[in-house]
Formats: C-alpha cells, sequence, structure tokens
C-alpha cells in the first residue's frame, strides 16, 4: 500500500479544521490536524509534504510559527489561510517565506489544486541551503577573469539602489543567477525574489503571470508576481520577447509603480525592484522598432554584459564548485572532488552552452562517476575530446600537461578556500611554501591572475 | 429558499462542498450549526468582562468557521465592529438563530441526495 502524503492542519477552529481535513483526505493526502502552535511544532517533526497555517492561533503568533516550521524545514509548501482583515498579516508570511495565501471562505477545489502543484514541484526533502559551505550571495566569490570582477562590480554597485537593471549576454552565461545576487546584496532581500520567463507565455498568459488578473466567470482572482515580488524583486528573462502592450505596462510601474490586473481597471502599487534579462541585441530591436526605446533607456541604466564562459574560462573551477556543491545537496551525496585532469579538459573545453552547459555536464560526470573523485573518463564525450582541439586549449593554457594540472588545481583549491592559502594548501596536500611557491610559478596573485 | 435564506446562507457554496464531498461537509456544517448559539453565549461573556483581547480571538475565529459553513450574514454581521464595545450580541443571537432554522431546512432538503451520511448528522 502506497503511504500518502501529509499535510499539516494548522488550525484552532474546529468547523474549519474538520473542513479541511476532510477535503485534504479525499483529495488523497493524509491530514495532521493541530489545534495550537505547541503541537504543531511537535508535528512538524514528521515527514510533511505541505502545511496550511491558519493565522489565529491561540498560543502564538502565526507568523512566528511558520518561520519556525520553515527554519526547520525550508523549502515546504506552506499555505496560509486568513480571513480579509488579516491580509496585511498573509503578505508578511509570503515574505517570510509562505508558498501562498487563502482567503477565507476558503474554496476546496483552488487550494489543493495549487497545493497539489507546490508538491509536485518539490516532491523531495528540502534542501537547507545554509548547509552549502559555498557562499550563496555570490557578492564574496572571489572571481579570477576580468569579466567576472567587472560584472560582479557593476552587481554590487546595482544592489546599492532600487533602479532597474538590464542583464545581457548569451544564453546560459548567468543572468538569472546574476539578477537573484543583486536581490540579495540589495536592501529589498527579504522581501521574495521572483522570475518570469516572457519567451515561455502566450501574451495573455504572460500578462496574467506577471500582473495577476482579476475574477471573472472562469475563476477567482490570481496574484501577479509583481505582487509578490512586491519589496523584493521581480526578474523578466527574455524582457525582448514581450508584447508591445506588456512593453507599456511595465514601462508604466518601471515609472510610477503602477499597475493593472488582466480585466481590471484599478490600479495598484508595487515597490518591487525589477531587473530584466535579455539576450537579444536591444538596441537593435529598438532601432527596428520591435522594442520601444524609452523602455530600454529605463532598463540600462545600469546595463551589466554577460560574457561567454570562453571568455571568463578561469572562473570555471568557481562556478564548477558551486555547481557541484548543490548537485550533492539536492542528492544527499557524499563529498566529491573533479580530479586535476577532470578539469584540465573543463578548462580546455570551449562552451557554446555556457554554463548551463557546464551544469548539465557535471550533472552527467556526477551520475557517471561512482568514486570520490571526477575523472576525464566521467565527463561527457564533447568534453573529454576537447583535449584534442589545439585551438580551444592553447587559448585558454599553457602547453604542459603537468602545468595545467597544477594550475588548475591550484585556480580550484584557491576558489573553495576564498583564497585562503593556508586553508588551500591543506586542501591540496602541500606545505604552505609549495602553495606561494605555486601561485608564483603560475602568475598568480592573491587567488586571482595577474 | 427565498432571498432572505440567499443573504443567510451561500447556498451555492454549501451545494458545491455538499457535491465535493458527497454530502460529507453536512454533518460538519451541522456541527457548527448546532454550537453556534452556545459559542455567542461564549462570546458575550468574553464581551461583558471587556477583555478585547479574548473578544477579537472569539470574533475572530467565529467569523471564519460562517465564512467557511456558508453563513454569510453571521460572518457579515461579525465583520461590522470595529471596536469589541460595539459588538451586538442580541443582534447576533438573532441572526444565528433564523440562520440555522434557514440551514436546517436546507439541510433536510440536500440530506436526500446522500442519505449515507446522514448518520454521522446529531440529534440536535
Amino acid at each position: 500500500m502506497v503511504s500518502r502524503k501529509k499535510i499539516l492542519i494548522v488550525e484552532d477552529d474546529e468547523s474549519t479544521r474538520m473542513l479541511l481535513s476532510l477535503f485534504c483526505d479525499r483529495n488523497g493526502y493524509h491530514p495532521v490536524i493541530c489545534a495550537t502552535a505547541e503541537k504543531a511544532r511537535e508535528s512538524a517533526k514528521e515527514g510533511l509534504a505541505a502545511m496550511i497555517l491558519d493565522l489565529g492561533l491561540p498560543d502564538a503568533d502565526g507568523v512566528s510559527l511558520l518561520r519556525e516550521v520553515l527554519a526547520e524545514k525550508p523549502g515546504l509548501p506552506c499555505f496560509i489561510l486568513t480571513i480579509q482583515d488579516s491580509a496585511r498579516a498573509a503578505v508578511s508570511c509570503l515574505k517570510s517565506g509562505a508558498t501562498d495565501y487563502f482567503t477565507k471562505p476558503f474554496n476546496p477545489g483552488d487550494l489543493f489544486k495549487v497545493i497539489g502543484e507546490a508538491i509536485a514541484r518539490d516532491p523531495g526533502v528540502a534542501v537547507d541551503t545554509r548547509k552549502l559551505t559555498i557562499p550563496t550571495t555570490g557578492g564574496d566569490l572571489e572571481w579570477h577573469s576580468e569579466a567576472g570582477k567587472r560584472a560582479q562590480q557593476l552587481a554590487i554597485n546595482a544592489s546599492r539602489n532600487s533602479a532597474p537593471v538590464l542583464l545581457t549576454g548569451p544564453p546560459g552565461t548567468g543572468k538569472s543567477a546574476m539578477a537573484r545576487m543583486i536581490h540579495n546584496l540589495g536592501a529589498n532581500s527579504q522581501g521574495q525574489f521572483r522570475a518570469v520567463d516572457a519567451e515561455s507565455l502566450e501574451p495573455d498568459a504572460l500578462h496574467a503571470e506577471l500582473f495577476g488578473h482579476d475574477a471573472g466567470p472562469s475563476g477567482r482572482a490570481k496574484q501577479g508576481q509583481v505582487e509578490f515580488a512586491t519589496a523584493g524583486t521581480l526578474y523578466i528573462a527574455a524582457v525582448d520577447k514581450l508584447s508591445p502592450a506588456l512593453q507599456s505596462e511595465l514601462l508604466e510601474m518601471l515609472e510610477s509603480g503602477r499597475f493593472r490586473r488582466m480585466n481590471s481597471d484599478c490600479f495598484l502599487q508595487s515597490e518591487c525592484r525589477v531587473v530584466c534579462g535579455s539576450s537579444a541585441d536591444l538596441e537593435h530591436a529598438a532601432a527596428i522598432g520591435r522594442f520601444r526605446k524609452d523602455l530600454l533607456f529605463r532598463l540600462k541604466t545600469p546595463g551589466i554584459e554577460l560574457q561567454p564562459l570562453k571568455q571568463r574560462i578561469d572562473d570555471l573551477p568557481i562556478f564548477c564548485e558551486l555547481f557541484l556543491t548543490r548537485i550533492l545537496v539536492r542528492d544527499k551525496r557524499p563529498r566529491l572532488r573533479i580530479s586535476g585532469a577532470a578539469m584540465q579538459e573543463l578548462l580546455k573545453y570551449h562552451w557554446p552552452g555556457n554554463l548551463d552547459e557546464l551544469n548539465h555536464t557535471l550533472e552527467s560526470a556526477c551520475i557517471h562517476c561512482t568514486a570520490s573523485e571526477i575523472q576525464p573518463d566521467n565527463l561527457p564525450y564533447y568534453a573529454r575530446r576537447s583535449g584534442k582541439s589545439r585551438k580551444a586549449a592553447e587559448t585558454v593554457i599553457g602547453s604542459s600537461s603537468i602545468e595545467d594540472v597544477e594550475r588548475a588545481s591550484l585556480l580550484t583549491a584557491l576558489s573553495i578556500c576564498r583564497g585562503n592559502r593556508r586553508l588551500a594548501a591543506q586542501r591540496l596536500g602541500v606545505s604552505l611554501r609549495t602553495i606561494y611557491n605555486m601561485i608564483e610559478r603560475h602568475q598568480l596573485k592573491g587567488g586571482t591572475i595577474r | 429558499m427565498n432571498e432572505d435564506t440567499e443573504n443567510h446562507l451561500d447556498l451555492e457554496r454549501l451545494k458545491s462542498l455538499g457535491e465535493l464531498s458527497d454530502g460529507n461537509v453536512y454533518p460538519i456544517v451541522d456541527r457548527f450549526a448546532n454550537s453556534l448559539l452556545q459559542r455567542i453565549h461564549d462570546l458575550r461573556d468574553v464581551v461583558e468582562r471587556h477583555d478585547s483581547a479574548g473578544t477579537k480571538s472569539l470574533v475572530h475565529q467565529l467569523k471564519g468557521s460562517a465564512l467557511n459553513c456558508g453563513f454569510i450574514m453571521l460572518a457579515g454581521l461579525l465583520s461590522r465592529p470595529r471596536e469589541n464595545d460595539q459588538l451586538d450580541t442580541d443582534s447576533l443571537v438573532r441572526c444565528a438563530s433564523e440562520s440555522i432554522e434557514i440551514w436546517k431546512l436546507f439541510l433536510s432538503r440536500e440530506i436526500v441526495e446522500y442519505p449515507e451520511v446522514s448518520h454521522n448528522l446529531s440529534d440536535t
């Protein structure tokens, strides 16, 4: 018999508790019912798929309980149930990490549809990203390439004010990660980060996704990502794909903070910070009339251009460490290293798919590697064969293979240890003096290329 | 069922919940209806003690269950007072009594569709 996923229901009112329990059961979940925060804390230790929380509890503030549960179970889909006059508290819950909120009277069909979708998106055990041993904001990573350093500094500068930011660069160069970094470093980092890909939705669906829609005959009202990201950051990927109408709506919101849901004449206000990404040449698009010039001017100050990975190949070890750690934490695997020889192969490859391709390459390598160190044989064929491509190799690395391996290992260790030579020496199993000699030999200084 | 009935109860919601649950929602709503006068009585006690926090908490709770159980007129009355002192519990009792009466009538008609859940209804 397949065990049903558990949903924790925290509700002090008996009638509502029984209704939720009934519909939870009828939707195929196992309800775990609590009337108090104290009991909820105890029940939250069980394996849960989601939580439904009423804010008005007799023995605790619902927002505090939400924070406690999410501190224990980061990523757990949590849904707030409230009455209309508690909407302010519900917004506070959203900022604290709740997935969504519903007002009473709740519609069981809508509620459990959204819960089901959230559980489907997050079927596994939530990963506590705080346990990552690497920085997650991106602002404190020590990039080696000039392009990486420049982009990082521009992002840090941009994070200090609330002006919109335009990120440009070929696909897969890390625009969304950069947007998240700007959010994490900014004053609105306590708000939500929301991302919308303008290329993946039809205009009407995109409009509803961005700005929401009012209740119509076919369903309930829906908040847009703009509302979720109030006091946070909204990232619009492929902004060049916005229709002329949506470009106008976006421009209006950037200039006045006002926007309208679909099917509504009422203006709402949002204070979200907007970051846009594009792989297209927006200047050209504006010149030929496909993109509003005034919107472009509004977005591109400041603009940050992200270079293809091959032009910042010295940052590759840092990206490898970032991606590898995420994969290992996600898959609950023990520590896995990239051997010097494998790193050399990765450094030689020209990476037409940029960071996305690197990520997939490491995913593949992790699948094929059963030992504690990724070897060249574990890499996909395209990455292994690149060593035979002298053109790619010569632009990246010197001629001596032993030196290449040593340099790659050194770069990796310094990246992981954020430039700390003593820690890098311990990681490589060599003396501190040897590290200094290696840095000198490879023309590195403080972990950065001269 | 007339216009006054619809002012008291959200019949559309109740029917929809009934269909979604094969009638299993009705014993829950009935249990709420049966507890209503006692809950308002408890609320009156708290109001008379000038227990502002207690009043707010009970009003909040009662309003939430009234909304979920389709007792919309009662929920509306509970939404009105901004100051606890203004809470008119006599009006609440009158409204609740009428709503309960209408609910019982509605239930007697609807439960015919779901005989298998009728044994879950309380006797009161």
